[in-house]
């Protein structure tokens, strides 16, 4: 493209991990209820408890390991006729909006997000939403902002 | 002021029966709980018809008082309705902002010569913003102001249009009987007999039942399996022919006398024996277009069409059969009289060859070891390989369908799943564009597009596999 695109905040590895880990917990939670409360006397029973425990295995690995690549691959760019947004580590994929179709942008952030000053914005068209995560909350707020304002001038 | 209008007096009608159906459950509750309490000797029985005849005066009034407080009228360029006997509701629609009328009736509604009005605007409210019951004459004359009010501007425009317009393609019996043969619907007949089967034991006379028994337990204790086989074999015949004839007369009560008309700037589709139904397209409501070319169907020289449409009737988007089979030859005349403004010619830009064997590789994957899967576990299962070199040759027609093209005004893609689909997709509609790539495409500049238009909560797309990356950053 030749257009430097921009990138999301720096403590979104941090994020990555700090989510990851949390669900790691909740599926280790589980796994581990699992081991003690079944009597292992039949095949699925085994089959089952051993999914978890792999499942819990490679949510710990993404949440150590991918976050840094995750960070590297996650770019964004917004002008006035297009949203642009790059991201996957294994599948590449790059999303263009354009921007007549944007119905409404969304912030949204949480505890943990909020002390690390950063924001979720979610920009929903007619067919299904896209979400740009881990922004500076200035930046955040600024392109919500920046987004509604060029919706409007197209509509008039 | 206002000169406000009633429905049809059927509305009482149908507002009774609406009642009692809805009501009929908690009355029998209430009577069987209550009727015991009642002593003999205060009246009893008496009091309970009482009760019942009390119950029915006031569902008699209740329809009556709510049929005479919904009322509407048009005023200009909009239409008022208010309805509510205890909450009262007004709505004011504006012309502009309708994007359908549909009218429709059933068996019942047509004796007494009523049709039901039914007006829709984008907005994903799960029920018609305005849905009346009007005699004939007047659904069709507020669905005629409703339709031309906001056109008025240019008025001249349309009598220039009007010499040529009303072109229409009607579906003939005979192709309705190939498409009763050829859909799916042949599965719901063999399903309702399955469904009537365990209701049949109920209604049978016991005579007949263990006479059957007995013959059907002398065929299967028989010494000779032949005569099983036999006796299964019939068996499913006469379902497979029996579900053959429920699936024609369906098919042939719903979509009875299909006939599409082109006037203007909307598509009118009507069909139906017993149950009439209009159903209005506003053509720049169209989002897309799709030309299905079923497996059987294709080599029979039939196919069907679908459009894509935004907030016309129950969802924000539906998809409408707008064409339910026709023959090859009418796609031309289709294009040309019903929608011209989608009569493209486009040039295909197929899967590079390249691609080819990565598709295979990754296609047959997964397939191959649910396979293995199956010849450890399943007894006598590696027979299973034998599917192996149809599914690798059912890939490559697969991949030899994956074709994109992209003009100024439209994108259209081609695919095939089961079916083989070609999809024009309007681009003043396309909501976003996705190409996927994963780390092995890229090293081969091949990936996957994809385009979403508007659809229901989740949205719609549209994808096609294995493009030349390059192509596709032109597209940008």
């Amino acid at each position: 493209m030749g257009v430097i695109m921009r990138k999301i905040s720096q403590y979104s590895q941090k994020m990555w991990t700090i989510y990851g880990l949390i669900a790691t917990m909740i599926f280790l939670a589980i796994g581990v209820t699992l081991n003690v409360l079944l009597d292992f006397n039949a095949k699925w029973k085994y089959i089952l408890t051993c999914s978890i425990y792999g499942i819990t295995l490679i949510i710990l690995i993404d949440s150590l390991l991918m976050p840094k690549y995750k960070y590297k691959k996650f770019e964004y760019d917004i002008d006035e006729e297009k949203i642009i947004l790059n991201y996957g580590v294994f599948i590449e994929k790059k999303v263009i909006i354009p921007m007549r179709r944007v119905q409404y942008v969304d912030t949204e952030q949480g505890i943990i997000l909020r002390k690390y000053k950063l924001i979720n914005l979610t920009i929903h068209t007619a067919g299904g939403q896209h979400e740009i995560p881990y922004l500076e909350s200035e930046i955040g707020n600024e392109i919500q902002l920046r987004i509604a304002k060029i919706v409007q001038e197209k509509i008039i | 002021m206002r000169e406000l209008k009633h429905q049809h007096k059927y509305v009482i009608f149908s507002g009774i029966i609406v009642f009692i159906k809805d009501s009929i459950i908690p009355l029998f509750v209430i009577l069987a709980s209550v009727g015991k309490k009642i002593v003999n000797k205060h009246g009893g029985k008496y009091i309970l018809v009482l009760l019942v005849i009390v119950f029915f005066v006031l569902i008699i009034g209740l329809a009556i008082l709510k049929w005479k407080r919904n009322v509407y009228s048009i005023e200009g360029e909009s239409i008022y309705i208010k309805d509510g006997i205890f909450k009262t509701h007004e709505r004011v629609l504006h012309f502009s902002q309708v994007h359908s009328a549909d009218i429709s009736s059933s068996l019942v509604q047509r004796l007494f010569n009523v049709y039901k009005l039914e007006i829709d605007t984008a907005g994903g409210d799960d029920k018609s913003e305005i849905s009346i019951l009007l005699p004939r004459d007047e659904a069709m004359e507020i669905k005629n102001i409703v339709f031309n009010k906001h056109k008025k501007e240019d008025e001249n425009k349309e009598q220039v249009l009007q010499e040529e317009s009303t072109k229409k393609i009607t579906s003939s019996l005979n192709d309705l009987f190939i498409m009763a043969t050829l859909s799916g619907r042949i599965l719901v007949g063999f399903f309702i007999i399955i469904a009537f089967y365990s209701k049949i034991d109920d209604v049978l006379p016991k005579e007949f039942k263990r006479r059957v028994q007995v013959y059907s337990e002398g065929v299967i204790t028989g010494a000779k399996g032949i005569s099983v086989i036999k006796y299964v074999v019939v068996l499913v015949f006469i379902m497979i022919v029996i579900s053959w004839i429920i699936s024609i007369i369906v098919t042939i009560i719903k979509y009875y006398n299909f006939t599409v008309t082109r006037e203007e700037d909307i598509i009118k589709l009507s069909y139906g024996l017993f149950d009439k139904k209009e159903v209005t397209i506003p053509i720049r409501r169209i989002q897309s277009l799709i030309i299905i070319e079923g497996i059987i169907k294709k080599p029979l020289g039939y196919f069907s069409l679908n459009v894509e449409t935004i907030g016309y009737g129950k969802d924000k988007g539906e998809s409408t059969m707008i064409c339910p089979i026709a023959r090859r030859r009418m796609l031309n005349k289709f294009f040309e009289d019903i929608l011209p403004e989608m009569n493209i010619t486009y040039d295909l830009r197929k899967s590079p060859k390249k691609a080819l064997k990565a598709y295979m590789f990754f296609r047959s994957l997964d397939e191959f070891v649910l396979m293995a899967i199956i010849a450890v576990f399943v007894p006598y299962g590696y027979y299973i390989f034998i599917t192996g070199p149809f599914l690798v040759f059912w890939h490559y027609i697969k991949f030899n369908d994956n074709g994109l093209y992209y003009a100024d005004n439209f994108v259209v893609m081609t695919y095939r799943s089961l079916s083989k689909k070609t999809v024009i997709i309007n681009k003043e509609c396309i909501q976003s564009t996705e190409t996927l790539q994963n780390i092995f495409q890229k090293k081969k500049d091949i990936a996957k597009y994809k385009v979403a238009i508007a659809g229901d909560i989740l949205g719609k797309s549209y994808e096609v596999e294995y493009m030349d990356i390059n192509y596709l950053k032109d597209i940008g």
